[in-house]
């Protein structure tokens, strides 16, 4: 592993397929020991960096690093620095899990003992002990995208590149590999491609957010939380006073302490400028508006904010 | 070449594991043995037809006769089979996104793409190689036994055609990324040598011209003009490949 510098460096990455283009002057760094989210909405690029990443694809201009070696098509094999898992991951019908972990581990001069010890124990990590047996062809796609993970960790690379990692899963099992991702931090950088907030949320401490091939913004999750997520009350008044709840956001919308109101159904929450000053106030509207208040909370701000704030951001500036 | 050893353990399994490999030597089989068979009982044959009171004088065949018969058809199948088998071994991987996997490992591509030439190539070797065997065994049964050595020969004039048209199909493989345009590939390749072969200054230089060598040495002839075509294949076999190779280094993958 590079001994100083960023796991992951970007700068200038542009990718364009024709006319379409897919990445748009990317700059970023992705520190050594990170899990970063790389979210963005579909389309957004995500899996263009990635392949670019991977040594798959040559970018139209500028240039990246991975682990400190450069990347693109005839650049220096990366192999063995990073591991990778596809967004939708596939697999030669005929072999059987084991057998793809047992290939792996052979290509990475993992033999003998330690081959078996280390094929079990991924197996384990990502829940395919049971069917280690069984040929890939059956596999389930979550069950590929398991089998993909235990691909890419198996040789312990110091950096991995996870496309949708969790996208083909159950909750349970979304749960169970989020865990294995996040244990595999420090010892390993991880870029976390996904459009699942609350994935990201749960387990990346940076983030970068991506849409239309460009970067909207990038940074630790708590700074980007405190910048751009306004704090937030939820509300919820009594059901079956539609034309009240109406006359409520209006009234909410026209105070100088509100930024933004939602609403769903007889629930609303309520982005605030100054969370003291509308903590006092908000049961004052409410009651001017005679409804009976159910529930008043107040918000931790989420990624969800940040990323639909910068985003319609991002839209606003390119239609203007 | 980083990685080859691995990988082609994993191709040589592959060709077994989906029953390329028996599915290759028991069709070859049959064609080879047919082949013998079908020359000896010919005569037979054309009698239970009847000729509709015309008498037909058919002397009996020899071991030419079937070691000709043996030849047209394997050859025939030998290359047919070599496109079909080499048409999706690049393409085929690559639209599944298997390759793109396969090569974040430490696996190099000239690695990659060689272990499956010649995972392809042992396949083809095997099958025509068995499928001699049995004709060799029905002719020393049905007929004069053939001239070991030179039968031998007869099998590597066989074997090397049908390597170099695998060798081009391959090369389609990796240039066009698809299935179809591989066999396109390999089959206009067959179509340019069949006509190139009427061109005199050429046909010498051409996989064809193996023929009559070939047969030659399995009945004991002296074999002459075999250097020029056989050659010609062994370099354009090595180019072809060399070519899949430039080409597949400089490929973006999906």
């Amino acid at each position: 592993m590079a001994e100083s510098g960023p796991a992951i460096f970007c700068r200038g990455l542009t990718k364009r397929f024709g006319s379409v283009l897919a990445l748009d002057n990317l700059d970023l760094e992705v520190p050594q020991g990170s899990i970063f989210g790389f979210l963005g909405p579909n389309g957004a690029g995500k899996t263009t960096t990635i392949r670019l990443l991977t040594s798959m694809a040559r970018p139209t201009t500028g240039s990246a690093t991975v682990d400190g070696l450069p990347v693109g098509v005839g650049a220096p094999n990366l192999a063995g620095r990073i591991g990778y898992l596809d967004q939708d991951p596939r697999f030669p019908g005929w072999m059987r899990g084991r057998e793809l972990l047992e290939l792996t581990a052979d290509l990475h001069g993992i033999r003998g003992a330690q081959r078996a010890a280390r094929v079990t124990e991924v197996l384990a990590q990502v829940g395919l002990t049971e069917d280690a047996h069984r040929k890939v062809g059956v596999y389930s796609g979550g069950m590929r995208q398991r089998l993909g993970l235990g691909l890419a960790i198996l040789p312990r690379p110091p950096v991995l590149l996870l496309d949708e990692p969790v996208s083909s899963l159950d909750p349970e099992g979304r749960v169970d590999i989020l865990s294995t991702i996040k244990a595999l931090a420090p010892a390993s950088t991880v870029l976390f491609s996904s459009h699942l907030l609350t994935d990201v949320e749960r387990v990346c401490d940076q983030v970068a957010i991506l849409d239309h091939g460009r970067l909207v913004t990038s940074g630790p999750m708590d700074e980007l939380l405190a910048r751009y997520a306004h704090p937030a009350y939820e509300l919820e008044v009594e059901d079956g006073e539609d034309p009240s709840v109406g006359r409520l956001v209006d009234a909410l919308r026209a105070e100088p302490w509100v930024t933004e109101v939602r609403q769903d159904g007889s629930r609303l929450r309520v982005a605030v400028r100054d969370p003291s000053q509308a903590g006092r106030a908000l049961v004052v509207v409410v009651a001017a508006q005679q409804l009976a208040l159910l529930r008043l909370e107040r918000q931790r701000p989420t990624l969800e904010d940040v990323f639909l704030e910068l985003t319609a951001r991002d839209d606003r500036g390119r239609a203007a | 070449m980083t990685g080859f050893a691995v990988m082609l353990g994993k191709e040589l399994r592959e060709q077994w594991r989906t029953r390329r490999l028996p599915i290759v030597v028991i069709v070859f089989t049959i064609f080879g043995i047919g082949s013998v068979v079908l020359t000896y009982y010919l005569p037979d044959l054309i009698k239970q037809l009847g000729t509709g009171g015309v008498v037909v004088e058919i002397p009996p065949p020899t071991t030419r006769e079937a070691m000709l018969q043996f030849q047209d058809n394997m050859s025939q199948t030998a290359i047919l089979a070599a496109i079909l088998l080499a048409m999706g071994s690049v393409a085929g991987e690559r639209e599944r996104g298997i390759a793109a996997l396969l090569l974040t490992m430490p696996l190099g591509r000239p690695a990659f793409l060689l272990a499956k030439a010649t995972a392809l190539a042992t396949t083809l070797t095997i099958g025509i190689a068995l499928a001699a065997v049995g004709a060799f065994v029905y002719t020393v049964y049905l007929f004069d036994a053939p001239d070991v050595a030179g039968f031998a020969l007869l099998t590597l004039f066989m074997v090397v055609p049908a390597l170099l048209f695998a060798a081009v199909t391959f090369l389609g493989s990796v240039v066009t990324g698809s299935l179809a345009g591989a066999a396109g590939i390999g089959i206009a390749s067959l179509l340019a040598v069949g006509i190139a072969s009427l061109l005199p200054g050429v046909a010498a230089w051409l996989p064809s011209a193996l023929g009559a060598p070939g047969l030659a040495a399995a009945i004991g002839e002296p074999v002459s003009d075999w250097q020029k075509p056989f050659l010609a294949a062994l370099v354009g076999l090595v180019g072809v490949l060399i070519l899949a190779i430039v080409a597949f280094r400089r490929q973006e993958l999906s």
